[in-house]
């Protein structure tokens, strides 16, 4: 990570970037000043989350080169358990530790379910699949996605599954703006949840071992890396924070069959944005996308909310295809 | 002639079988007889799908949304000027061939899953587009349309649609045995190497796009015209992916395994519907589980298996050899002839 803080500098000295830089600071410059300040609290709320799913993306791409299309849905696991547990502890609810609990379970859930789909599927396809491995696996990760979808309307019906808050108690002012104290929550969570990942890859030796393998697979294999244990950990940690942002947005996203779908579009465009396989530039790149979205639904109407990020992603895409922090190295990518 | 007839035999036997099924006694029913027309339209489009994600190796990710396309301008050029519906249609095929050129253009920098993305990024604003401008397609609420016939029968449709089929895949399959076929599958296994030896990627690779996308928007105009009413739904990504699962279970580059692959999609998905509807989902859950199942363990699709049974008999080999080559067999690289 921290090379990726190091590409990051570098990249920022390009024209290209800082023509964004400005661009984006413009953007919430005339956010602040036509709308008001809540537009840049809602961008950094929306945006650490979206920050959360988009780094699991990141990840899995990076070390796996699987182009996930079931990340929106690991989001749906999420919200889904994250519901079940909180209404199963709802004789003790009120107390702040509930909320922690079920946040952690859904983690959890996410965790193991992912791993499992990793063994079931990928660790399957990695024994027989020689070529096209990207493309392949986008495919399957569409077919997880719909087997996961109808399953959960199989399973829990179609209606509606949502908590009112996890917290009661009155809003947070900041800035001339009140927050309910479930956005709060939910930026820390998504905080301690982006640097417990920082760490993890940058100084754990897990995450040493899992930047070898992205890095370099044939000498991960040589220095004794059990590869294949560390790609399925690595979509079972990506996996599970899509699932805690699933947790811990419950309140706004309440779970049905199809919540994971809005999750999934901009998880994409931030990663798209970021540049594949670059976990760093997506957090970045999810607090870019969250201001644009508030500044398209605050002017312009919050049905175009996705319509502006996907043309501009793709109009900045025609003039740096790799994404703004993209890799020099894309062989691999572009199977 | 009579030698062309021979090679085409096998497409000959099929389009018989086709025509004659809707008359013979389990498929005349009127619900059958739907779910046939369905599977053609299926067919057809997993047809133009695979003549994109087949041959130049970009699967187009935004595919429902320029079929959509197609629809929507058919209907708006039939409801506002009064033309004809076989006219109409070819406004459609018009404005889906000019995105689909456009698409083509703007993702021309990008290979592999960037295109794919792209490609989808642009259908999801496209859609986006069509369920915003409500004053003109009337958005979510639906856009009602006239009809081809005003028969409540669905068998004039169905060899409509038959032809309309029949028609994509003519000319398809036309164009990747010419030189441009050539060229794709160039382009589509090494750009690289396809561009040094004076393949111009550029031209090959817009003229897929537009090619698949116009018939796409085509069979879109035969859609909205089918179903009498068009909503934003029908450019939504998982219309793209029901194409992409009978175009990848009936294998890629063959064109007609994605078109064999969509009838008995159809019937399964549908009888599983209509059948089990106690238990809403378990259609699209088996849908899915065959699309992995097949991406996993067969990745070649049904195409190929006709293949292998033609070239070796039933000896069939499930799966890819693995990537180490086994203790007393030919080393890895010997092996690795392409069949």
């Amino acid at each position: 990570m921290s090379v990726a803080v190091q590409r990051l500098g570098r990249e920022f000295r390009s024209p290209v970037a800082t023509g964004l830089i400005v661009g984006v600071l413009a953007l919430a410059i005339f956010g602040v000043v036509r709308g008001g300040t809540f537009i840049l609290v809602d961008s950094l709320v929306t945006g650490a989350i979206w920050a959360l799913v988009a780094a699991g993306l990141a990840l899995t791409f990076g070390v796996m080169g699987v182009p996930n299309f079931a990340q929106g849905e690991f989001f749906m696991v999420g919200t889904l358990s994250g519901y079940l547990v909180y209404t199963a502890l709802s004789g003790v609810q009120g107390r702040p530790y509930v909320p922690v609990v079920t946040i952690l379970m859904a983690l959890l859930v996410g965790f193991v379910l992912g791993a499992l789909v990793d063994l079931a599927v990928f660790a399957q396809m990695r024994r027989r699949i020689r070529e096209g491995w990207v493309m392949n696996t986008f495919v399957v990760t569409v077919g997880i996605s719909v087997v996961m979808i109808n399953a959960h309307q199989l399973i829990w019906g179609t209606d509606y599954k949502g908590i009112v808050a996890y917290f009661n108690g009155p809003p947070v002012h900041v800035l001339g703006v009140s927050i309910a104290l479930d956005r709060v929550f939910a930026i820390s969570v998504a905080a301690v949840a982006i640097a417990g990942l920082w760490w993890l890859l940058s100084y754990s030796r897990i995450g040493r071992a899992i930047r070898a393998v992205s890095q370099d697979e044939p000498g991960a294999l040589m220095v004794g890396i059990n590869v294949g244990r560390m790609r399925t950990l690595t979509f079972g940690i990506s996996s599970g924070l899509a699932a805690l942002a699933g947790a811990t947005l419950l309140f706004q996203f309440p779970s049905f069959p199809f919540v994971g779908v809005k999750p999934l579009y901009v998880a994409w465009t931030v990663v798209i944005l970021a540049g594949l396989g670059n976990v760093g530039g997506a957090v970045v790149a999810g607090f870019i996308i969250a201001l644009l979205e508030a500044n398209t639904g605050f002017f312009i109407g919050s049905a175009w909310e996705d319509v502006v990020p996907f043309a501009l992603i793709v109009l900045i895409l025609a003039v740096r295809p790799t994404g703004l922090f993209g890799r020099a190295v894309r062989s691999v990518w572009e199977q | 002639m009579k030698a062309f007839l021979w090679r085409r035999r096998g497409l000959g036997l099929a389009l018989l079988a086709l025509a004659v099924l809707p008359l013979i006694p389990p498929f005349d029913a009127e619900n059958l007889r739907r779910w046939l027309v369905i599977g053609a339209l299926l067919a057809g489009w997993a047809i133009a799908f695979d003549f994109t994600a087949g041959y130049i190796n970009v699967v187009n990710f935004g595919f429902a949304a320029f079929a959509g396309a197609g629809g929507y301008a058919s209907a708006l050029v039939t409801i506002h000027y009064g033309l004809p519906i076989w006219m109409s249609m070819f406004a459609g095929v018009l404005l889906a061939g000019i995105l689909g050129f456009l698409t083509g253009v703007l993702t021309l920098r990008f290979r592999g899953i960037y295109a794919a993305v792209a490609a989808w990024f642009l259908g999801l604003a496209l859609l986006g587009i069509t369920r915003n401008v409500s004053p003109i397609t009337r958005g979510p609420l639906g856009l009602s349309v006239p009809t081809f016939f005003t028969t409540d029968s669905n068998l004039p449709y169905y060899y409509v649609v038959l032809g309309m089929m029949l028609v994509t895949y003519l000319v398809l399959k036309a164009v990747t045995e010419s030189r441009a076929g050539l060229a794709f599958r160039a382009i589509g296994q090494n750009m690289e190497a396809a561009r040094a030896s004076g393949v111009n990627p550029t031209r090959y690779r817009i003229l897929n796009f537009t090619l698949s996308c116009m018939f796409a928007g085509w069979l879109g105009a035969f859609y909205a015209h089918y179903y009498a009413i068009l909503t934003p739904d029908v450019m939504a990504t998982s219309q793209t992916v029901q194409v992409l699962v009978a175009a990848y279970l009936g294998g890629r580059g063959s064109l007609w395994g994605p078109a064999a692959a969509a009838f008995p999609l159809v019937f399964s998905t549908e009888w599983l519907r209509s059948n089990l509807d106690r238990f809403p989902g378990l259609d699209l859950v088996v849908y899915g589980l065959a699309l992995i199942l097949v991406m996993v363990y067969y990745p070649g699709g049904f195409a190929e298996l006709v293949h292998a049974i033609r070239d070796r008999g039933l000896r069939v080999r499930w799966g890819r050899r693995p990537l180490r080559a086994q203790p007393g067999e030919a080393p890895a690289v010997l092996s690795d002839v392409p069949d």
